[in-house]
């Protein structure tokens, strides 16, 4: 990365942080540099937001479509996430490996993930094929050219990727029971990556229709972030994505709300794979666009992240219960979920586990949370963006996540003063928020061993 | 920047043309890329401190970030028989507890700095690495020379750490994928330096002693046998200012230590395993054989043909496995480069039933490369892969610190990192087929690790001499692979 490129937005926006330096280390203040970034909106609702870089050869460019797993059809589980495989399959012009040849045989790369709320496709190219990779990603948004032949092929890589995810992995169905056993009638609860039954039902003209419906250029948003000149960028984006044509049709969007949970609800299950037994705690959580996500966020950090963290000080150091312990604050669109997990140590039970958790919750419930430890988890935030902001990908994920989910761009700098504004105080008033006297759901995941003790039923029981 | 070749370009007026039939109006295919950008690295700086630490600097102004790696030019190489996993479990223990700190300490110190650390063994090299902020470097640096210069593996750390490593190791002998590269470092390299499992087996980790662990760090974690890397806004003299402050005291020389003697690659035999794991959701399968030092000439050579084949979503054994045929979700191979012979390996997860199926591909794409040799288009492509990826991974002062690290534990010139570009453009079809010709002549070893009702029978009649071993038979810590004699 070079200085000069930063002296015009150091002063921008930066957020200055204590300096506490004294000797001979190096001792540039820690600032952020606010991500000058651009925005366009072509006539046919193609939102774009790029930021000119020239530290590396090379540019970013990601999509993201606001149609994610959230969006499969019924009866159609992993949907959204089959499709994003069909998206590399071409059309007339656009032949079926031209991703990997302006990216991979380039020197770039790309690839695509689904997410329950949005699909992005990702590139990294040398920044003189900023063009051929804006054709192609204009290509696939317009049209795309499926058989049966190329489709079934595809539908057997994403069952091998089933396989590998959750079936190969001792808890892989552990982590599909999470979402399913956690939302009762929002889709949520239908993972992502779908099931062997649903993707198998699956039909080509699913796929086209899917195409239609959702990618368009008034649901997506084109971030750009490298080695490129603004007014090429303004041309370039205008030449191939512009006469895209948006459709008359309104975009669908989910509507079902989750209702509050009345009751608290427990499920066991065995399985033949896992050594270890895992359990997980669930709450509802807010949507991500509330205001309570900074202090979730903080409060993420403070109980899981790093060693130092409550829950793995306690669980896994002191009382060396799990291996493995987590919270996990998923905030998506329309709701969100909190998650506490853990895969136990040997010859503990969930019943210790559950417990020792319950005394962590107990404490910070009721106790909230040190300054101390707000500090630590106000650094290791402002580390972590700065890290992301080493590459122009990690640049673009941060503009993409901000104008996409957040629906407000600007937060990419702004987020930080958000973080620094939170004080031990409102972690205490959230966590009390979400947790005290709301129904929580557990998953136990045992070991089929565990089955022999006569008094227990693999079937779901109440709580 | 060459201009854009295609004059007539109609905009937003036809635009409700027939979505299905095309987007860009006038525009069929690629437009052709613009003339290529250059690319160059920083160029790092080294110098040595009195106590014979090698010094490493790279100065990358910008960010407010820098990361510090200090790597031993030892690891899991010198485990001692029977003892696997013990330099792993050293480096992993210098964070547990300090003459002055105790490791909740370490961890709440240099988490409230916002600073990362971690330490652990490789192969032929231990490294700790910290990233931090540029201001809270005094503080960050001080517990990175504390961790290293004064760790006491207190035996309460050291049982702690067992537990912990014995659990996630038994969730990893239930991974069809995981178990199968434990069992690929037995068959190809039986009981030689590169055999055994790095992290330890549930056998070693239960009888290493607090001794061993203090041996091994006596013998190999010495200044004279270190490098001291910093990669950020920090030039030399900070830099040797710094590696004088917080590790100028640093005392000890290296002793010797009685290393495994490295497999024979002449007397390196094939052979086909199979691991019957009766609850496989998926079967791992993998073929492997010893192939080349780091310090080989032919190491670029080496890299292109192993992009050629299975690096990349459109490398031949992607193509052949995944995209053609769907029979996985993604193949890759692998040529890991050591201080003696590595391994070359490949491997992919495939449903059970196909897993002859993948098998058979995967030798004959091997085959492959003798008679439809790397030229022309693929072998441009594949050098870009290697270049394009080597060129990320330096993006980050981590990444970056990472790749000096690892010049510096073979002791090869820093000019590498600069030359490893126009090295790997140089390398031409002639090369890679000499390549193929000394290296893959001789088909590797197969590994496969599932449900072998769903496949025995195929298997068998393309590969008559399998070897079944039940998983329960399983005995990782025998260069045999079997328990009992």
């Amino acid at each position: 990365m070079k200085l000069n490129l930063l002296v015009a937005t150091l002063t921008l926006g930066a957020v200055s942080l204590l300096r506490t330096a004294e000797t001979n280390a190096p001792s540039l203040p820690a600032v952020i540099p606010a991500l000058a970034f651009k925005h366009a909106t072509l006539p046919n609702g193609l939102e774009i937001y790029s930021v000119e870089d020239h530290s590396s050869p090379t540019v970013a460019v990601q999509i993201w479509y606001h149609v994610g797993s959230k969006d499969d059809p019924n009866g159609r589980s992993g949907f959204a996430h089959l499709f994003e495989h069909m998206m590399f399959k071409g059309n007339e012009h656009l032949k079926p490996d031209t991703f990997d040849q302006l990216t991979e045989n380039v020197g770039g790369q790309n690839n695509a993930f689904t997410a329950a709320d949005m699909t992005v496709y990702h590139e990294i190219v040398p920044s003189n094929y900023l063009q051929p990779i804006f054709w192609a990603e204009a290509e696939r948004m317009s049209s795309l050219a499926l058989n049966d032949a190329n489709f079934n092929s595809e539908r057997d890589v994403v069952k091998e990727e089933y396989r590998q995810r959750i079936l190969a992995n001792p808890y892989g169905e552990f982590s599909l029971a999470l979402e399913q056993n956690s939302f009762a009638v929002h889709p949520y609860k239908r993972p992502g990556i779908g099931n062997m039954a649903e993707l198998d039902a699956s039909q080509l003209p699913e796929v086209r229709a899917f195409h239609s419906t959702f990618y368009r250029p008034d649901n997506a948003t084109l971030i750009v972030v490298g080695d490129f000149k603004q007014s090429d960028l303004d041309a370039w984006t205008k030449k191939y994505f512009g006469s895209i044509p948006k459709p008359a049709e309104k975009i669908p969007r989910v509507t079902v709300s989750e209702p509050p949970r009345k009751d608290d609800a427990r499920q066991v299950l065995y399985s033949a794979k896992a050594p270890l037994p895992a359990f997980a705690l669930t709450y509802l959580g807010p949507a991500i666009r509330s205001e309570d996500a900074p202090a979730l966020s903080l409060a993420d950090t403070i109980l899981s992240d790093g060693e130092s963290s409550r829950l793995y000080q306690t669980l896994v150091y002191e009382q060396q219960i799990a291996g493995r312990v987590s919270f996990d604050a998923d905030l998506r669109e329309d709701l969100g979920l909190l998650t506490f997990s853990a895969v136990l140590a040997s010859g503990k039970s969930v019943a210790d586990a559950e417990k020792a958790l319950d005394a962590q919750l107990e404490n910070v419930l009721k106790n909230g949370v040190t300054e101390d430890e707000l500090k630590k988890a106000k650094s290791q935030f402002l580390t972590g963006k700065l890290r992301e902001l080493q590459t122009n990908n990690g640049k673009a994920g941060a503009l993409g996540a901000a104008a996409v989910l957040y629906g407000d761009a600007a937060r990419v700098n702004t987020e930080l003063a958000k973080v620094q504004a939170v004080t031990a105080d409102q972690i205490k008033t959230v966590l009390n928020k979400y947790l005290t006297g709301k129904k929580r759901v557990v998953i136990e995941y045992l070991p089929e061993a565990a089955k022999a003790a006569p008094t227990q039923s693999p079937e779901q029981k109440s709580k | 920047m060459k201009a854009p070749r295609f004059g007539l370009i109609v905009l937003a007026g036809f635009a409700a043309v027939s979505r299905a039939a095309y987007a860009i109006v006038g525009i069929d295919a690629p437009p052709p890329p613009s003339a290529p950008p250059e690319t160059h690295f920083a160029q790092p700086k080294e110098t040595k401190l009195e106590n014979g630490l090698r010094v490493i600097v790279a100065e990358r102004p910008g960010l407010p970030l820098l990361a510090a790696e200090l790597v031993v030019r030892r690891g899991a190489e010198v485990d001692p028989p029977n003892l696997a996993g013990t330099a792993s479990m050293t480096g992993a223990l210098l964070t547990k507890g300090t003459e002055s700190m105790s490791a909740p300490q370490i961890a709440s110190a240099i988490e409230s700095l916002g600073a990362d650390i971690s330490s652990g063994a490789g192969w032929d090299q231990s490294t700790v690495s910290i990233i931090m902020m540029s201001d809270k470097a005094d503080a960050a640096l001080t517990i990175l020379a504390d961790v290293v210069l004064h760790p006491t593996f207190k035996q309460e750390e050291i049982d702690r750490l067992k537990k912990q490593r014995l659990d996630a190791l038994r969730v990893a002998l239930q991974q069809p994928g995981s178990l199968a590269g434990f069992v690929s470092e037995r068959v190809v390299f039986g009981s030689g330096e590169y055999g055994h499992s790095a992290g330890g087996t549930m056998e070693t980790l239960q009888a290493m002693q607090r001794d061993d662990i203090v041996k091994l760090y006596k013998s190999c974690y010495s200044p004279e046998n270190a490098s001291l890397i910093f990669v950020g806004s920090i030039t030399l003299e900070q830099g040797k200012a710094c590696a004088e402050k917080f590790f100028g005291a640093w005392k000890g020389s290296p002793m010797a230590i009685a290393k495994t003697q490295p497999a024979s690659l002449t007397e390196w035999k094939r052979q086909n395993v199979v691991i019957d794991m009766p609850q496989a959701g998926q079967a791992a399968v993998a073929v492997a054989k010893p192939a080349i030092k780091r310090d080989s000439p032919d190491y670029y050579s080496g890299l292109v043909a192993n992009a050629a084949l299975g690096n990349g979503f459109i490398s031949r054994l992607n193509r052949e496995i995944r995209i053609k045929r769907g029979l996985s979700y993604g193949v890759r191979s692998s040529l890991d480069a050591r201080r003696d012979p590595g391994p070359f390996s490949a491997a992919a997860q495939t449903k059970n039933e196909s897993a002859a199926e993948v098998a058979k591909l995967l030798i004959s794409e091997l085959k492959r490369l003798e008679t439809d040799p790397v030229q022309g288009e693929e072998l441009k492509s594949r050098q870009a892969v290697l270049t394009g990826g080597y060129a990320r991974g330096l993006e980050t002062n981590e990444g970056f610190a990472a790749s000096l690290a690892s010049l510096a534990a073979y002791n090869l010139p820093l000019e590498r990192l600069n030359q490893f570009l126009p090295k790997i453009n140089a390398v031409t079809t002639k090369d890679v087929n000499a390549f193929v010709n000394k290296y893959f002549a001789t088909p590797p070893s197969l590994i496969i690790v599932g449900k072998t009702p769903a496949f025995l029978e195929p298997l068998k009649k393309a590969f008559p001499d399998v070897r079944v071993i039940p998983q329960s038979d399983l005995d990782l810590n025998s260069a045999d692979l079997v328990k009992g004699k």
